[in-house]
């Protein structure tokens, strides 16, 4: 007797680009059941929603001061100055919108970058997924591809509320230029969220400890946020917080020269202000003023080198030991 | 109730050993140092920076065969070189806290000793008095440290030393950056003694933090028609201070939800209470303590007042140690 078997095809690894997008979609998925992650996001969104009026509320009532100090201005006898209200572009009334995607939107991207790991190091998933036909490369490119597509989509979302906000709101006329600057504005903060997100995940993938692999990147926030804008610019940590304060030029001195020569490429929340203030036309820019090729240029090259980092310690991680301890 | 004191002593005393040998209060301690030291040092310098501006302007007019007197020299102050140091405290401070409060739970759940402890002949209020207490030591030791650095730094960059009524003043803003601190101590333990998950606690005890301490004071202070203009409005407008009042006059309503949002922040009651001792608020500057502590009071009372809630709701709400293990 004679047995007849048909011939098994093998079955084809799937392709490293179809792994990353599965481990990406996946990841989402886990990320946004968490609840942390959602409120965050959703406390983002709500700012969102009132900067533009917070920015229109303002500029209207400093509209009104001006209307009001006309009489006594010429009651001095004194020249009328120029409305400092008429002077700034309409895309000025999004100028919160960079203290909120510093704040709000870069915790929310450390949040969620951690997550992406954590959440796999937690649930005991990670011995299993070495234990498969998945290339480490492509894991870590899924999760940081899960980063890239969380943040843009949060971002267009912001952007289409921000863009419905300028055309509701009275008196706000955008140009083609203005439209323009608004998706630089967007492509910039999109930058500066995945540059802060994949700090998170990077921490996430080194330490044995949730909590320092949450508190370590926060603390890199806390000291690009306050620390460095003191350094550089004489910045005090609460004028930080507010756009048009954290873009004044300060008092002009050596020290702050050589600071912010050396460390001002490092001092990333002030190249984001800056940039920001350049492209909504709020300040001109202060101390830490530059082009916006070298401003871009340098998130850049931060998000390739954390990312080789990334790509370095999922290469290294010991399967066997996955679980942190905390 | 002396075995109360005891076993709340010694729960207080496990808590300041523990929270020794973690890394958590470490890097907070050694963070608030150094951010604490990098204001000092850059407040002296731009200090140093206008004095030379001043001296240089001086030279001129001199040379000018002009009057020196026509630009007031650069005030030295002491106390308000620690502006900084006052907004970093309000800012890493109440992370401290935060962190400090989920470890008093973490280390309970994490372990799974919560149900073990809350079995023995122990109350829920002692055990949340031993942990309130070793934790206060704590933000106490930090803070007093903080606060001598800074008036250290400040004898050695100024080559002053400070006088009794300076140092008082620090003590009292000590004071009242404990009773901030222990604020978010008190939510970041409650948040870890009621969230199910521990990481979501502290998750939540951080969007809390980010809104009371940094997005409240920032709408205020965007929204503040003065801030609207580099330099000030009215100051650009060339308008003075009894007309400026007029004008805001009009603005009421606007100003009372500005200052209402400002309001809901104990970090920006910290600010005015330490601002004003301190002399940085200038029409505060070289009045006595206690006109200072008489016009300012409620601020401490909202300090106080937040606090007191919270620690009500930790004694007073009932811990369900069934769901408060490590996950």
């Amino acid at each position: 007797m004679t047995s007849i078997t048909a011939p098994v095809a093998p079955i084809a690894p799937p392709a490293p680009s179809s792994n990353a997008w599965l481990i990406a979609s996946a990841a989402l998925r886990v990320a946004f059941r968490d609840r942390t992650v959602v409120w965050l996001t959703a406390m983002f969104l709500a700012m969102v929603l009132v900067s533009a009026y917070l920015g229109w509320s303002a500029t209207h009532t400093l509209d009104g001061i001006f209307q009001r100090a006309v009489p006594v201005l010429k009651a001095m006898g004194k020249i009328i100055p120029a409305n400092p209200a008429s002077e700034v572009s309409p895309l000025s009334a999004l100028r919160n919108m960079t203290t909120y995607v510093s704040l709000l939107g870069a915790l929310a991207a450390i949040v969620l970058g951690t997550q992406l790991i954590g959440a796999d190091r937690k649930s005991g998933v990670f011995p299993l997924i070495a234990s498969r036909p998945v290339s480490r490369t492509s894991y870590a490119l899924g999760k940081m591809l899960a980063l890239f597509i969380a943040v843009i989509s949060l971002l267009v979302f912001a952007a289409v509320v921000n863009a419905l906000t300028m055309v509701l709101l009275p008196g706000q006329t955008l140009t083609f230029a203005d439209w323009r600057s608004l998706t630089a504005f967007y492509g910039v903060s999109a930058l500066c969220l995945i540059a802060f997100g994949l700090i998170g995940m990077y921490f996430a993938t080194v330490l044995r400890s949730e909590s320092m692999a949450l508190l370590i990147p926060v603390t890199i926030w806390l000291m690009m946020t306050f620390i460095l804008p003191q350094l550089t610019s004489n910045t005090n940590p609460m004028n930080a917080l507010n756009p048009i304060k954290a873009t004044i030029v300060p008092t002009a001195g050596s020290f702050f020269d050589i600071t912010s020569a050396i460390l001002g490429p490092f001092s990333l929340m002030d190249i984001y202000r800056s940039l920001s203030a350049t492209i909504l036309g709020f300040t001109p820019g202060g101390h830490m003023a530059r082009s916006m090729l070298s401003g871009v240029t340098i998130y850049v090259v931060v998000i390739l080198f954390v990312a080789l980092g990334i790509l370095r310690a999922v290469r290294n991680f010991d399967a066997s030991r996955s679980d942190y301890n905390d | 109730m002396t075995s109360s004191w005891t076993a709340a002593s010694t729960i207080a005393g496990k808590e300041v050993s523990d929270a020794r040998r973690t890394s958590l209060l470490l890097v907070m301690t050694g963070f608030m140092f150094v951010a604490g030291l990098v204001a000092l040092i850059v407040a002296a310098l731009a200090l140093h920076d206008e004095v030379l501006t001043y001296n240089e302007a001086k030279a001129q007019l001199i040379e000018l065969g002009k009057s020196a007197t026509s630009i007031p020299p650069p005030a030295f102050v002491p106390l308000k070189l620690l502006r900084g140091f006052i907004e970093y405290t309000e800012i890493i401070g109440a992370v401290l806290g935060i962190v400090l409060g989920y470890r008093a739970a973490a280390i309970e759940r994490g372990r799974n000793t919560l149900a073990l402890i809350l079995t023995r002949p122990l109350t829920q209020t002692t055990f949340i008095a031993g942990k309130l207490c070793g934790n206060l030591a704590l933000i106490g030791a930090v803070m007093t440290a903080t606060f001598a650095l800074g008036a250290i730094g400040i004898m050695l960059i100024g080559g002053v030393s400070l006088t009794a009524d300076q140092l008082l003043r620090l003590l009292i803003i000590d004071a009242a950056a404990v009773v901030y601190i222990a604020i978010f101590f008190a939510l970041g333990l409650l948040l870890s003694l009621w969230m199910k998950s521990l990481p979501h606690a502290l998750l939540a005890a951080f969007a809390i933090w980010l809104g009371l301490v940094l997005i409240a004071p920032q709408i205020g202070d965007t929204l503040d028609p003065d801030n609207q203009v580099a330099g000030g409005v009215f100051r650009t407008l060339g308008i003075a201070k009894p007309d400026e009042k007029a004008i805001l006059a009009s603005f009421k309503t606007y100003e009372t939800i500005r200052d209402g949002i400002e309001q809901a922040s104990p970090a920006k009651h910290f600010e005015r209470w330490s601002f004003a001792l301190t002399g940085i608020k200038e029409i505060y500057n070289g009045q006595p303590i206690g006109a200072v502590v008489a016009d300012r009071w409620n601020d401490f009372a909202w300090l106080a007042g937040g606090l007191t809630v919270l620690l009500s709701l930790l004694f007073f709400r009932r811990l369900d140690f069934t769901r408060l293990t490590k996950d």
